[in-house]
């Protein structure tokens, strides 16, 4: 699973990009790491090389999508709740949030979730947060 | 790689750098991945790499097995990784979007960061569309089969024998590694001591997959010869299912009495309507997630979902109804609420290309003309065209009052490479013209218009339009 290069199945390149000045009015709420606490899920790292990156992540999220759209609000991982993706139209997944409380009732929702079964708005999740946010909720995009 | 998908060129049509770069080595022992060569076109994501050994962090690809099995899925890119070619980097399952890569934005190159963008105005359509197909952990797919079926075969074992030589004389350099820096006087760690004494790496048995992949079948009646382990296997195939314990099959002996594949439309409604029977009662219970209590109930169902039933093996080989097909072909045929100020933006099967004008001021005696193109997914315009085409290329002019001038050249859609003719440019979805304007000191911009004409012929994969054009009145603000 680990990834260096998005692999091409064509040679054929594109035409110039297109300039898109105007930023668009999509709101964006972006679950990033804290600095101070990152939740790492490789301790593949040498732990200043980790401090740094992760020190720096979710500023530099934060800016990118700032560049591009008119609303960007920032929450740590530990503070998201599902019921902020309601109030914008895409939640950027940087981070894994907290697990919801485990219901007493039915199988699949007794699997330890961030996000309820029912989870319905857009959401797009950087690298391994597909496996541990989308896994518990029958994602296909998971570890395996 | 799908160049074509909108999360390469909506809004930002994105100009893909791509590169040949070694074939990863994993990739040689998928059968999809045996005949890609040394080298093959890449598209650099990220500015360093986990393996640059600046401790980037790693990403993650899903294995493809199954991931198409359903139609609420969409595989967008692979990615270099320790899986095979066809495992998804990026892609989409219902309202979430994987994006594979690990590193930071401060570590994309600027084209990732377009597609990046892309990306997430992409999964901003699929707002309420929940996955159709949950995914049960621990279920193997068919497919499976056919990769113990070829290693059985001469030529699939010598290729394996072949890739355990690679691996014991990996495992013997490493060993010699470690002796060198014993001699030299170095520590080593336990886990290379445990290496030092561990058994060279052998090739499995030539049955030796067969047998671990369905334990519970007589291998004493079918014996030792891959022929008969092979006919075995085939003969099976069609009637395997989860056996309950992690990546465990088992052949379903009810479905084999009926003669008929569990994957099959015919099982279906062959069991759905004859639910009075118990057998059938059975079969209903594990292949589907229903549970009505009567015959009569259970036909309608069948009757009911006719066209929009699929069989999911990654769901844990279930029958389901695609309940979001009326809703994702909506979504398809882009009928969807354009901005207010373009109201006429909503192509129709009838009319696959819709557009709509508007001229923004821009201060100091300039404006800004802005024409907007929506095109229905599965159409395209033409971007680019060789000579003597017969087809009609998108195009735009204006016919200005008089105090308004040109003050650039226009900006047009720059599309992508046709798939068959790489020599032609499609447009697709979303695009725009634009073209700067100046006005004169006298100019009254009061009651003014601006007419604009756009030239084009729409066609999809079968069939064209008509060419034709389509003239606007755009008021100038004032």
């Amino acid at each position: 699973m680990k990834l260096l290069l998005a692999g091409l199945f064509t040679l054929a390149p594109v035409a110039a990009a297109q300039d898109a000045s105007t930023k668009s009015d999509l709101r964006i709420l972006l679950v990033g790491h804290d600095p101070d606490a990152p939740r790492i899920t490789f301790p593949d790292m040498g732990d200043e090389r980790s401090r740094d990156l992760y020190a720096e992540r979710t500023d530099a999220f934060r800016d990118l999508l700032r560049a591009h759209f008119e609303t960007v609000e920032v929450v740590f991982g530990g503070a998201y709740e599902p019921s902020m993706s309601d109030d914008v139209d895409v939640t950027l997944f940087d981070c894994v949030p907290d697990r919801l409380p485990v219901p007493k009732t039915g199988e699949l929702d007794a699997r330890p979730s961030c996000l309820p079964h029912d989870f319905s708005r857009p959401a797009l999740m950087i690298a391994e947060n597909s496996s541990l946010i989308g896994e518990p909720l029958g994602s296909k995009l998971d570890w395996l | 790689m799908r160049v074509d998908h909108p999360i390469f060129n909506t809004p930002h049509d994105v100009d893909l750098t791509i590169a040949p770069q070694p074939t990863p080595p994993s990739y040689a022992s998928y059968p999809e991945g045996r005949d890609l060569g040394q080298t093959m076109p890449m598209w650099r994501v990220q500015t360093e790499g986990y393996q640059d050994g600046t401790g980037q962090p790693i990403g993650m690809v899903s294995r493809d097995a199954g991931f198409l099995d359903s139609p609420d899925v969409e595989w967008i890119s692979s990615g270099a990784s320790m899986k095979g070619p066809n495992a998804v980097a990026i892609g989409r399952h219902g309202n979430f979007f994987h994006w594979g890569f690990a590193s930071s934005p401060t570590y994309l190159t600027d084209e990732a960061k377009l597609v990046l963008v892309n990306a997430i105005h992409y999964i901003a359509r699929f707002d309420g569309c929940t996955p159709v197909a949950r995914k049960v952990q621990g279920a193997r797919i068919r497919s499976t089969v056919d990769s113990v079926i070829e290693n059985l075969t001469d030529e699939g074992y010598a290729r394996l024998a072949l890739l355990y030589d690679g691996y014991r004389a990996d495992g013997e350099k490493r060993k010699d590694e470690i002796r060198a820096r014993i001699d030299a006087g170095e520590d080593i760690s336990d886990g290379e001591r445990r290496l030092l004494d561990a058994e060279p790496l052998k090739a499995p048995g030539r049955l030796d997959g067969a047998k671990r992949l369905l334990p519970s079948a007589d291998w004493n009646a079918i014996g030792e010869d891959p022929a008969e382990a092979i006919r075995y296997l085939e003969s099976i195939k069609p009637y395997l299912y989860p056996a309950g314990d992690w990546y465990a099959l088992d052949v379903d002996e009810e479905a084999r009495e009926l003669g008929l594949a569990n994957d099959d439309p015919a099982f279906l409604a062959r069991i759905a309507t004859t639910a009075d029977e118990e057998r059938s009662k059975r079969l209903l219970a594990r292949y589907t997630e229903e549970a009505f209590e009567s015959a009569e109930q259970w036909k309608a169902w069948h009757e009911e979902n006719a066209a929009r039933f699929f069989f999911s093996e990654a769901a844990g080989y279930k029958w389901l109804v695609d309940t979001r097909a009326d809703e994702r072909a909506r979504r398809a045929r882009g009928e969807y609420e354009p901005p207010a100020e373009l109201e006429d933006l909503r192509p129709t099967e009838r009319a696959p290309l819709a557009w709509d004008a508007r001229i923004e001021r821009r201060g100091d005696g300039t404006y800004e003309f802005i024409a907007r193109v929506e095109i229905l997914p599965g159409w395209h315009a033409y971007g680019s065209l060789p000579p003597n085409s017969p087809y009609k290329p998108l195009d735009a002019s204006l016919e200005l009052p008089d105090g308004l001038q040109p003050a650039g050249n226009w900006s047009k859609p720059a599309g992508h490479p046709a798939p068959a003719d790489p020599g032609v440019l499609h447009v697709t979805g979303s695009s725009e013209f634009r073209r700067a304007l100046k006005a004169t000191e006298d100019f009254d911009p009061e009651g003014a218009t601006v007419r604009c004409t756009l030239g084009f012929q729409v066609c999809d994969e079968s069939m064209c339009m008509r060419p034709t054009s389509k003239t606007k009145s755009v008021p100038l603000p004032h």
